[in-house]
């Protein structure tokens, strides 16, 4: 009966398209009254002490900074002031796509955002330069993911929530090998583009570029307000996600008049509305992971994998391999909502730190973002550039293939992730 | 009724938009005062956890009425028109009976709660209230929906598919 509740049920729900908070909630609730026979007054309590968490709160500000710079043009302008600087390489267009995804993931913290923000103004600009149209996509769609990781990232907020852990440590953790993957993947894409016979070189000029710092620096104020007043010891992670949503606001309305008053509310409903349609999966899964915590379910993995007695290496090997089927399956908010809260005594007493851990697990699912066939970024991209699927599919291939390197050595150097974290 | 509806939404839509300006606005607030004045609000902590509840449940009814809960819609989105149409007619029920058992149990679970919050003393009933208030609407638009449904599918004829029938079909669209 357990194991059709927690783990049979869920999943014939999930391919059957029910909603993800439906089936959480639905496995809970038959959990909780026909197995554990427990009040069923309890769902309200949970429902409510899910979502009432500080952290948490950084999330909907995060969302509506990075609204914000999308509706009021700001990203544009850190595109061209990232093209400005690293346009004259061969090849340099396209690694400003990876450059722009890193700085504007450093605000948004959102994944498919970032597609849908960075790749409304770049994919034209890359196909008059001589991108095939799958490569262009391809970029673009898995460019997003680096959101992901970077902080500010949603997705560690959530790792930091789901297994108790410090999402400072998270964020400083998530730094390097953040960084690692937009390095690797701009080296691949410069060498793509001369591979093909493409030549997107851009004179280089000290005025050009002066120009493109002094239009962007305001928006480059943001990733600096944050980090550095996280990193600094100012804020809090959450006071500094409000600080961003206020910055972002004076430089779109009073700096770059790119925005009225009434988009600025229009973009806050719309931030509300993202925001639940996350956070309601939060609160169902803080009933499920309640409900598995009862009935002893995160122990017997535990003991069974303990029973073998594997490497970190070997362990880490096979969580990897399991996150990436999961991540190509389900979107990494309801993954590390439901998985964190099990893996994470799996991965203790395997020895492997759990700052570390929630890194590789965001790395793994944020790769899952953009892997075909169900990846969400893909989905973004299709709507955003009406390219047909297959098309898609081909030019994102390489990128997970690279990602996939990437995520071995986040995987098995634990110093990339963790070096910052003892240092700051 | 159909522009009853639209102004509470846009309501709803409206308050959603305060909720999250007053709650950047209290945190910044916060902030500066514990810098500029050495001194920050006691309650803004408390009050900031409960606007985020708030949000996310009043947040949940405009999700619910545009049809875009998260979900996994992949293996579904290619199977024929009526074979979508009976499965998000499942969808729909199975949350139908789900918001409405949350909204049951959550009068009876704020009808025993009869205290105040620590620190900005505001009744905690009343700011429990949004969890069974907000699935009480859920539970409404559901049902409204899947009477709305019966005509599609009622009316389909083999070989009526996609097209003219997908446009109309926003509620296929969540992801």
């Amino acid at each position: 009966m357990t194991l059709f509740t927690i783990l049979v049920l869920p999943v014939l729900l999930l391919i059957l398209g029910a909603p993800v908070f439906a089936v959480i909630m639905a496995s809970a609730t038959i959990a909780m009254i026909f197995t554990l026979d427990l009040p069923i007054t309890l769902t309200q309590t949970e429902l409510f002490g899910g979502v009432n968490n500080y952290s948490l709160i950084a999330v909907p500000f995060f969302i509506f900074a990075g609204a914000i710079m999308t509706a009021g043009r700001m990203s544009e302008r850190l595109v061209n002031l990232v093209l400005s600087m690293i346009g004259w390489i061969r090849g340099g267009l396209g690694a400003t796509i990876v450059g722009a995804a890193t700085v504007f993931g450093a605000i948004s913290g959102s994944s498919p955002a970032t597609v849908a923000a960075i790749g409304g103004s770049m994919y034209p600009s890359l196909l008059r330069n001589g991108y095939p149209d799958h490569v262009a996509a391809g970029l673009i769609a898995s460019s997003g993911a680096i959101a992901g990781i970077i902080p500010p990232s949603i997705a560690l907020i959530l790792y930091s929530v789901a297994a108790e852990e410090s999402v400072r440590d998270l964020f400083i953790a998530g730094i390097l090998p953040g960084m690692f993957i937009s390095l690797l993947m701009a080296t691949y894409i410069v060498f793509t583009a001369r591979r093909l016979g493409i030549n997107d070189k851009r004179k280089w000029s000290l005025a050009g570029t002066s120009k493109s710092i002094q239009q962007g620096s305001w928006a480059l104020g943001m990733p600096l307000i944050i980090l550095g007043g996280i990193y600094g010891g100012i804020f809090s992670p959450t006071e500094a996600a409000g600080i961003a949503c206020i910055y972002a606001a004076f430089v779109s309305l009073v700096v770059y008049r790119s925005m009225s008053l009434r988009e600025l509310w229009k973009v806050a409903a719309d931030s509300v509305f993202l925001t639940a349609q996350v956070l309601l999966i939060v609160a169902a899964a803080s009933i499920f992971s309640r409900m598995i915590t009862i009935l002893g379910i995160p122990q017997d993995p535990v003991l069974w994998i303990s029973g073998y007695d594997l490497s970190p290496i070997v362990l880490l090997l096979a969580l990897n391999l399991f996150l990436l089927a999961v991540g190509c399956l389900l979107d990494p908010v309801s993954a590390i909502l439901v998985l964190a809260p099990i893996l994470k005594p799996i991965v203790i007493a395997a020895g492997i730190d759990p700052v570390h851990f929630g890194v590789v697990m965001t790395v793994n699912l944020m790769i899952g973002m953009f892997t075909p066939p169900f990846g969400l970024n893909i989905f973004v991209a299709q709507g955003v550039f009406r390219l047909p699927i297959r098309v898609l599919y081909r030019g994102i291939m390489p990128f997970v293939f690279v990602n996939v390197v990437a995520l071995i050595v986040v995987s098995f150097w634990p110093a990339l992730s963790l070096f910052l974290v003892g240092l700051l | 009724m159909r522009r009853i509806t639209e102004m509470l939404i846009l309501t709803l839509r409206g308050f959603c938009a305060f909720l999250i300006i007053a709650s950047v606005g209290l945190i910044a607030t916060n902030s500066i005062g514990r810098y500029a004045f050495h001194n920050s609000i006691v309650w803004a902590e408390e009050v900031l956890g409960f606007a985020l509840v708030w949000m996310v449940f009043a947040g949940a009814v405009l999700v619910t009425e545009r049809n875009e809960h998260l979900s996994m819609s992949l293996f579904t989105e290619n199977a024929p028109y009526w074979v979508r149409q009976l499965l998000g007619m499942f969808s729909d029920i199975l949350l139908l009976v789900i918001a409405s058992f949350i909204s049951y149990q959550g009068f009876e679970a704020i009808s025993d709660i009869n205290y105040v919050s620590q620190a900005a003393r505001l009744p905690l009933n009343f700011v429990n209230a949004v969890i069974p208030l907000a699935f009480a609407a859920i539970t409404v638009i559901l049902a409204i929906r899947i009477v709305a449904r019966f005509p599609n599918l009622m009316t389909y004829k083999r070989g009526q598919d996609l097209d003219a029938s997908e446009q109309s079909d926003v509620s296929e669209s969540s992801k």
